[in-house]
């Protein structure tokens, strides 16, 4: 793991990864963690090592709910609505949903899950309290449907801000790419940290 | 006769030492400054590399305005002042109010030339008493509440464009002036700082003089847009932006949340849909509103946005 703080850090995507998960009785991938970026209106800061597995952690939440779970089930999975702030999660389940979950897919038959790294960026304020963080990473489903084969890969961004002892999203930007034999289309979304994208 | 004093060997070395030890500290103390300055970090006394001021500018008591909610519109005033050290005060040169609708995602902006009128004075010299009197006076001319003032200076104004890279601007037609500096060819051109400065204080290039160096300014300011507008398409972007801004901006009333959401609703508007007209004004040494201004003031105030200019 690459810790930079204060402007330093490659601007680099996700590295390729390495969960892989096949079966749709099977777990999730297990997200790891890549890079990590903290800049800072004052000091130097590091990610506390607790915070940085709290944000991994709500990576994987919304990980496990907006994509597994639906591979399996053909639903949402539990608490992924309350992975968002409030004015976000009108469209996180509504008009984004889309791109941001698969439950469009349906329950499939057979899937492979892989996943990149994520890479942690943040933003501390001048007393180097961490304000804002984000995560970010890539993935990919091959699935077989009632309608053949298709291959999703989406990259992911969430932004979290503190609320109380936990963190939420209070931004994103998503980009779903659902590829068939046939046809391919892209779906991107961004929303919150006070406004919606059009 | 002088009589020679001679110190004895131990008192020489107590001397010695003490000066190796105060020139260290000295040439430490510069090192770790002169670090801290090229990381950014702001040291009080070494800082100097403030580049802009941004202002919350509050509701005077009892004044009689309606709270907007995070979906109102609002108005930002853009200012490049002509500051420089030892003369107090400084005038609102480049006028710039950026009518923001969050619910639309839309915005407009009206360039102020700084000659125009404003009860009986040059509207440029309010700001030589301040953020808020500069926000009330071009507030007042346009008849829209001012919420939030940027100022930046030459200085600034040059750092912050070598900061971000330079800055792509399209210029409209040949410049070449040797008070300002501009010589450029029409066309996109990238431009560093400095000549970013040069484009927009050039005036001597141009019949109409500071309307048409309003108007350039006003070119840049969504020229910076659209190259920032790349640059924030992560929050990775967002990051690096906010946090250089924090350390060469200068704050008031404003936090590091407020500046990331306005950030993120900046961002959201598409500067290519951004309309950005010059005022219409008479000609004269304080120049007063021209023909049509009521009407697009009109237009400009109800949402912020210009729909029928």
């Amino acid at each position: 793991m690459l810790v930079v703080a204060c402007g330093g850090g490659k601007h680099a995507r996700p590295a390729p990864s390495a969960p892989v998960t096949q079966g749709n009785k099977a777990k999730p991938a297990v997200l790891a963690v890549g890079e990590v970026d903290i800049q800072t209106w004052g000091p130097d800061v590091k990610l506390p090592k607790g915070m940085q597995k709290q944000v991994l952690g709500l990576a994987q939440a919304y990980y496990d709910t907006a994509v597994h779970a639906p591979l399996g089930s053909g639903k949402l999975g539990a608490g992924y609505v309350a992975l968002f702030d409030l004015p976000l999660r009108a469209a996180a389940s509504g008009s984004d949903a889309q791109a941001m979950t698969d439950v469009s897919l349906g329950q499939v038959s057979k899937y492979t899950e892989t996943a990149s790294k994520v890479k942690i960026s943040g933003l501390a304020d001048d007393r180097g309290i961490l304000r804002y963080l984000a995560t970010n990473f890539s993935m990919r489903v091959d699935a077989t449907t009632a309608q053949g084969l298709v291959r999703i890969t989406r990259s992911v961004e969430l932004t979290y801000a503190p609320s109380g002892r936990t963190w939420l999203v209070t931004a994103y930007r998503v980009t779903t790419v659902r590829s068939t034999p046939k046809a391919k289309t892209t779906t991107s979304v961004a929303a919150g940290g006070g406004t919606t994208k059009p | 006769m002088g009589q020679r004093i001679r110190l004895p060997i131990s008192h020489l070395r107590r001397v010695l030492l003490v000066g190796t030890a105060l020139v260290g500290a000295l040439a430490l103390g510069c090192t770790g400054l002169f670090a801290a300055w090229l990381a950014g970090i702001r040291v009080p006394i070494a800082s100097g590399a403030t580049y802009l001021r941004v202002e919350k500018i509050a509701p005077l008591a009892g004044a009689n305005r309606v709270a907007g909610g995070p979906t109102a519109p609002f108005f930002i005033l853009l200012v490049g002042n002509d500051f420089r050290p030892g003369v107090p005060g400084s005038r609102g040169d480049a006028l710039h109010l950026l009518g923001v609708n969050p619910k639309l995602k839309q915005a407009s902006m009206l360039d102020i030339p700084r000659d125009t009128c404003w009860q009986g004075d040059k509207i440029n010299a309010a700001n030589t008493h301040g953020a808020r009197a500069s926000a009330t006076a071009v507030g007042g001319l346009v008849g829209v509440p001012v919420s939030y003032v940027v100022q930046v200076n030459f200085d600034g104004f040059t750092n912050l464009v070598d900061g971000v890279g330079g800055v792509d601007v399209h210029v409209q037609t040949q410049m070449h002036d040797s008070y300002s500096g501009a010589y450029f060819s029409p066309g996109f051109q990238h431009m560093t700082g400095g000549q970013a400065l040069s484009f927009a204080r050039n005036r001597h290039d141009f019949p109409n003089s500071d309307i048409t160096r309003t108007g350039n300014q006003g070119s840049l300011i969504l020229d910076a847009m659209r190259m920032l507008d790349q640059k924030m398409q992560s929050a990775d972007g967002e990051f690096r932006l906010l946090a250089l801004l924090g350390r060469h901006a200068e704050v008031d009333g404003i936090g590091i949340s407020d500046l990331y959401r306005l950030g993120r609703l900046a961002f959201s508007l598409n500067p290519d849909q951004i309309k950005n007209i010059t005022i219409p004004i008479t000609n004269g040494q304080c120049l007063g509103l021209g023909g049509g201004a009521a009407s697009l003031f009109a237009d400009f105030a109800d949402d912020g946005i210009l729909e029928s200019h």
